[in-house]
């Protein structure tokens, strides 16, 4: 982990709104590739780090960056996508997934044909030209998902996307999520409340905790790939969640 | 025809005499029955109750032409006869003939061609007395910018585009040698400040209201000339109108009405200072000022007698005259009988 | 499912009329209302088409105003919620001002605007654009302000320059609003047309018309020149509507092109 430029470095982010310290200095590192997640309660700072590392918000001390390039307070360099779908209801699927590129430097055929094909290959197929009301749920996340690939960033920060979504459809975006980031290849800094999901989809996990917001506590998840819902009944699976669930307990607590 | 002759308090006026209608329509129930026993009563006299007659006017809001009207009341020269008028206002300017029609009111100050077409569409109303004998609807300009018939080629013309004006303005042009499309006819809702700003050059309308408007404005006459002098007929512009059905059974109640208006027009021409005096009096909250009042009465004044110093009287020329007008302009399409229109029946006895 | 729509989307509206019809029918036989008063709907049709020749070229014009004076509103109004968007010093400038111009009644400014701009169409549209703006000015100002702020920090995380969010996300959020606004501004467009022929006009008009039917004691021809002017302000407000249903297939269509496989790929089925 320590061979080369990591994809992402967070370093001593700190941000106050006011007499509230939101996010104690926090530092962070993601390797090419790797799926991270950050659990933690409410007002852990989660959202706030996000918006740090998405460029929306500029840190009061610390820097972001990118494949060793400083990229603090600046958007446009990952993709970002959040709970809710944010897909524009007057946009059809394709037009919805090309996006980025209409709000930076216009559609060009090649956004269409790989916006066309993201959808093909991830379950959209038949769904191309539909308007976003048209859709399920779970397809709505899928396109928003597809959206954030197509910005063809390398890291993608995921604000619990299947937090909206019942249990049942949850478990297969997983499933799907794990497969897309297998064929794309992307770094992926994932948060959720979601213990098993953290586990089931991550390498590592960062647990947060609040006032002030900090990163208190890292785990590896150490778990074969791919991973299948079956191994969500395996003691090695609840050890991990074990583990994270007394840190996050142990914080509540104190 | 109409002229609006106040334009600012248009719609409260309207408001006001729509609820003004709504009670009288109301009290025209009380009214009845205590007319029935004047009714047997047969000729007037002061001893038995008044007869309650209801006079819609010819305009939402009320004016000069009523001053005959509040000094017969104010007097008692409407009680000497017997009867008690309420004057009330017709939500709008055509509205008094229908008033009158359906009984609302049992006489009405109405314009001559209320009458004629009346007799169209069949209002069981009919004329009882003229208000002015003559016409006094004419060409005005503004003060200080002559007016002659020579000069109307090309001139922007205002009308109301009431009937009225479709059928006296072709005898104007026609007697300059002129046709609709040499001048430029502009149809308005009120002339005064369109002629005042110049964006008309020639206004329509009555010499009474014109002179009073104009001279309460700016302080100066307009120049006018009378169509009657430049080849319209010289008919009368306003009448005294009745129910059918009321006149029937209370004939004398109208004869009454007609002998009170005679005496007090005749008084309210003789002073006029004293007639606008009480006409402001009856009606504080007119909205208009005692000079525009009493220019306007003055005015009016000039139009009410014939030739013969005679009030009221009515002819079967008259009626053709006009009826053949309107059938000129098609307005109409055939001219009824002149005992259509009018009757002479309730003029005061002398 | 088309039948179904069919049935409420025209024939319901046709029998609501119907009825409005029947009893505006019932009143005037069941109270027998003197026809100078208020006539029948049959003898007002009946008027209406014993004065088609003289009404219909008088309509013309009324609509020649109304969609002039709706463009122009509509127009101006778009704009100034866009600039007030923009600027949220210029909001709380023009804002009050258009407020105020829409307490001032429109018949008393209808009379300067004809001594400011004449007897021809000017006034007129300057109106029904009096009328129209507000609604859309104020409609469009909302759908401005109430944009998804997770959207547009989204579309700030994507890196869109502001040209084109505004673009492609804050005026596309307008089309709803704008609608709205257009809908009202519709219903009230001819009457205010109406009100710029009754304060002056060259010639003949349709209020004119009305007038001097009125003068004439031709009741059923007053009716009929309102008919007329309901009829048109209805069909205003309907072009409107088929306006929106055609631009914004987003709203009762699933796809934007017909589907490929029918209704088994709707997945809420």
């Amino acid at each position: 982990m320590t061979a080369g430029t990591p994809k992402l470095r967070v370093e001593g982010a700190t941000k106050a709104f006011g007499e509230n310290l939101a996010l104690a200095p926090a530092s962070l590192v993601l390797q090419p590739g790797e799926f991270v997640s950050l659990v933690g309660p409410s007002g852990c700072g989660k959202s706030t780090l996000f918006n740090i590392v998405s460029g929306l918000l500029a840190p009061d001390a610390g820097h972001v960056q990118l494949d060793g390039r400083d990229i603090t307070g600046t958007a446009g360099n990952v993709g970002y996508m959040l709970q809710k779908d944010l897909l524009v209801p007057w946009r059809s699927v394709v037009d919805n997934i090309t996006l980025g590129a209409a709000l930076t430097r216009g559609v060009t055929k090649a956004d269409r044909a790989q916006a066309v094909d993201f959808a093909r290959r991830y379950g959209l197929g038949d769904f191309l030209e539909h308007y976003p009301h048209a859709l399920s749920g779970g397809m709505r996340q899928r396109v928003a998902l597809m959206r954030t690939l197509a910005t063809n960033h390398d890291v993608l920060l995921l604000d619990e996307p299947f937090g909206a979504l019942d249990s049942q459809t949850r478990l297969e975006m997983q499933q799907w999520l794990l497969q897309v980031w297998a064929e794309t290849q992307r770094t992926v800094l994932f948060v959720t409340h979601d213990v098993d999901e953290s586990i089931f989809l991550s390498d590592r996990v960062l647990v947060m905790s609040p006032r002030p917001g900090r990163i208190a506590a890292e785990l590896v998840v150490d778990l074969p790939r791919p991973r299948t819902l079956e191994l969500m009944t395996t003691p090695a699976f609840n050890d991990v969640k074990r583990e994270i669930i007394t840190l996050l307990h142990g914080r509540a607590a104190a | 025809m109409t002229t609006n002759r106040f334009h600012a308090i248009r719609l409260a006026a309207l408001l006001t005499a729509l609820a003004l209608v709504a009670t009288a329509c109301g009290g025209s129930d009380e009214g009845s029955t205590s007319s029935s026993s004047a009714a047997t009563d047969g000729a007037a006299t002061t001893t038995s109750e008044p007869l309650a007659i209801t006079l819609s006017y010819d305009w939402p809001t009320v004016d000069f032409e009523a001053v005959p009207i509040v000094v017969a009341q104010q007097k008692g020269w409407f009680a000497e006869q017997g009867v008690d008028v309420e004057l009330i206002f017709p939500p709008d300017a055509a509205s008094s003939a229908k008033v009158l029609a359906t009984g609302d009111s049992d006489l009405a100050l109405l314009t001559t061609t209320d009458i004629a077409f009346s007799v169209k569409s069949e209002l069981p109303i009919t004329s009882i007395g003229n208000y002015t004998m003559s016409n006094n609807w004419g060409l005005f300009t503004k003060p200080g910018t002559p007016v002659s018939i020579d000069g109307l080629k090309g001139k922007r013309i205002s009308t109301y585009g009431d009937s009225w004006t479709k059928a006296m303005l072709p005898f104007v042009l026609d007697n300059a040698g002129l046709t609709n499309k040499d001048v430029e006819e502009v149809v308005v809702d009120w002339d005064l400040p369109l002629l005042l700003n110049g964006k008309i050059d020639v206004a329509t309308n009555t010499t009474n209201f014109m002179l009073a408007g104009v001279r309460d404005e700016t302080g100066e006459d307009p120049n006018y000339l009378l169509a009657r002098d430049y080849g319209a007929p010289d008919v009368p512009v306003w009448v005294y109108a009745g129910n059918k059905a009321w006149l029937a059974e209370h004939a004398d109640g109208a004869k009454g009405f007609l002998a009170a208006i005679a005496k007090a027009t005749e008084w309210a021409c003789a002073n006029p200072e004293e007639a606008t005096t009480l006409f402001g009096e009856a009606y504080p909250d007119s909205g208009y000022s005692f000079s525009y009042n009493r220019i306007g009465w003055t005015d009016t004044c000039r139009y009410m007698q014939d030739d013969a110093g005679q009030y009221f009287t009515q002819t079967d020329e008259q009626w053709t005259t006009l009826g053949e007008a309107l059938k000129g302009i098609g307005e109409l399409d055939t001219v009824a009988d002149p005992s259509a229109y009018y009757t002479n029946e309730y003029l005061p006895a002398g | 499912m088309r039948a179904g729509t069919l049935l409420r989307g025209v024939l319901t509206p046709i029998i609501s009329i119907a009825l409005v019809f029947l009893l505006w029918d019932l009143i005037i036989r069941g109270f027998a209302v003197e026809t100078f008063v208020a006539p029948s709907p049959g003898e007002t049709l009946d008027a209406l088409r014993e004065n088609w020749s003289t009404l219909w070229p008088l309509a013309l014009e009324t609509i020649r105003e109304t969609v002039y004076g709706f463009l122009v509103g509509a127009a101006l109004g778009f704009a100034l919620a866009v600039v007030m968007a923009q600027l949220r010093i210029l909001q709380g400038l023009i804002y009050p001002v258009l407020i105020v111009s829409q307490a001032v009644p429109i018949v008393a400014i209808a009379a300067p605007l004809v001594i400011l701009l004449g007897f021809g169409i000017a006034p007129k549209i300057v109106i029904v654009a009096w009328i129209v703006f507000f609604p859309v000015a104020v409609n469009v100002l909302d759908g401005l302000a109430n944009v998804d702020r997770d959207l547009l920090s989204l579309a700030r995380a994507m890196g869109g320059s502001r040209r084109r969010v505004f673009l492609h996300i804050r005026l596309p959020a307008t089309v709803s609003p704008l609608y709205t606004g257009l809908k009202i501004g519709a219903t009230y467009a001819v009457t205010g047309a109406v009100i710029g022929e009754l304060v002056a006009s060259t010639g003949s008009s349709l209020a004119g018309f009305q007038r001097a039917a009125n003068s004439s004691l031709d009741t059923p021809a007053v009716w009929a020149a309102m008919l007329l002017m309901t009829v048109i302000g209805i069909s205003w407000f309907l072009l409107v509507v088929g306006l929106e249903y055609l631009t914004t297939p987003w709203k009762h269509r699933a796809a934007r092109r017909r589907l490929r496989f029918g209704a088994a790929n709707d997945p809420r089925s």
